[in-house]
């Protein structure tokens, strides 16, 4: 069995993707493609990559 | 394959000062909580890590930011159609075939052949609309519990 990744509270940089490896932010940037990139360092099944998103902005 | 999932709290801190956004009205740091579902998107040529995207009823398809497209190595074709975007603009856009997994710790639907949108302009978070998640998944999402399940669907 896989080990959990995801998370279920993120706090982070707004806006930003962030890199999660065993549960800690080890990165963050505006750019997705720079953190992706960087995810490849770390073992894939303790790794993910998500965004913060804007506490101040709803989605419609 | 049956999938439950809370949703997501986020506590955001500004940019700037790395503090918490604080609420206006209680002094106290803004959580807000989101529907995102796990994902991993991947290309032909790559498969990108473990990520999320946020599930939109609103959303007609799924749609990419241009920075993961260019991560994947998508080949992006110009639509003829532009993406109506929430404050009413219409905005270029780009289309592509991708793969979708849904899950996390092992359990994992099978690999779906999607359409992506990848827009022009802007940075938005990974949006999982209707076609085809809400058409091969039933998805209920129990907002006073703050959680959604998502079952296969299977015509009766």
């Amino acid at each position: 069995m896989s080990k959990s990744i995801t998370i279920d509270d993120i706090t982070g940089p707004e806006g930003h993707w962030i890199v999660v490896v065993k549960g800690k932010v080890v990165a963050s940037s505006e750019d997705a493609k720079k953190m992706f990139e960087l995810a490849e360092k770390y073992p894939r099944d303790e790794t993910i990559v998500t965004r913060v998103l804007f506490p101040q902005a709803s989605f419609f | 394959m049956d999938f439950r999932f809370n949703y997501k709290r986020t506590v955001a801190l500004n940019p700037g000062t790395r503090k918490p956004i604080l609420d206006a009205d209680t002094g106290k740091p803004l959580e807000v909580y989101h529907p995102v579902v796990p994902i991993t998107v991947s290309s032909p040529r790559k498969k990108g890590p473990a990520t999320e995207g946020l599930l939109d009823s609103g959303s007609d398809g799924i749609v990419i930011p241009r920075s993961i497209a260019d991560y994947l190595e998508l080949d992006l074709k110009p639509s003829g159609r532009p993406m109506r975007i929430a404050d009413g603009r219409n905005v270029k856009r780009f289309v592509s075939r991708a793969t979708l997994e849904i899950g996390r710790a092992g359990r994992y639907c099978d690999p779906i052949e999607v359409e992506v949108s990848v827009p022009a302009e802007g940075n938005p978070p990974i949006l999982i609309g209707r076609a085809p998640v809400f058409e091969l998944f039933i998805v209920t999402f129990v907002e006073a519990e703050k959680r959604f399940e998502m079952r296969p669907y299977r015509k009766s």
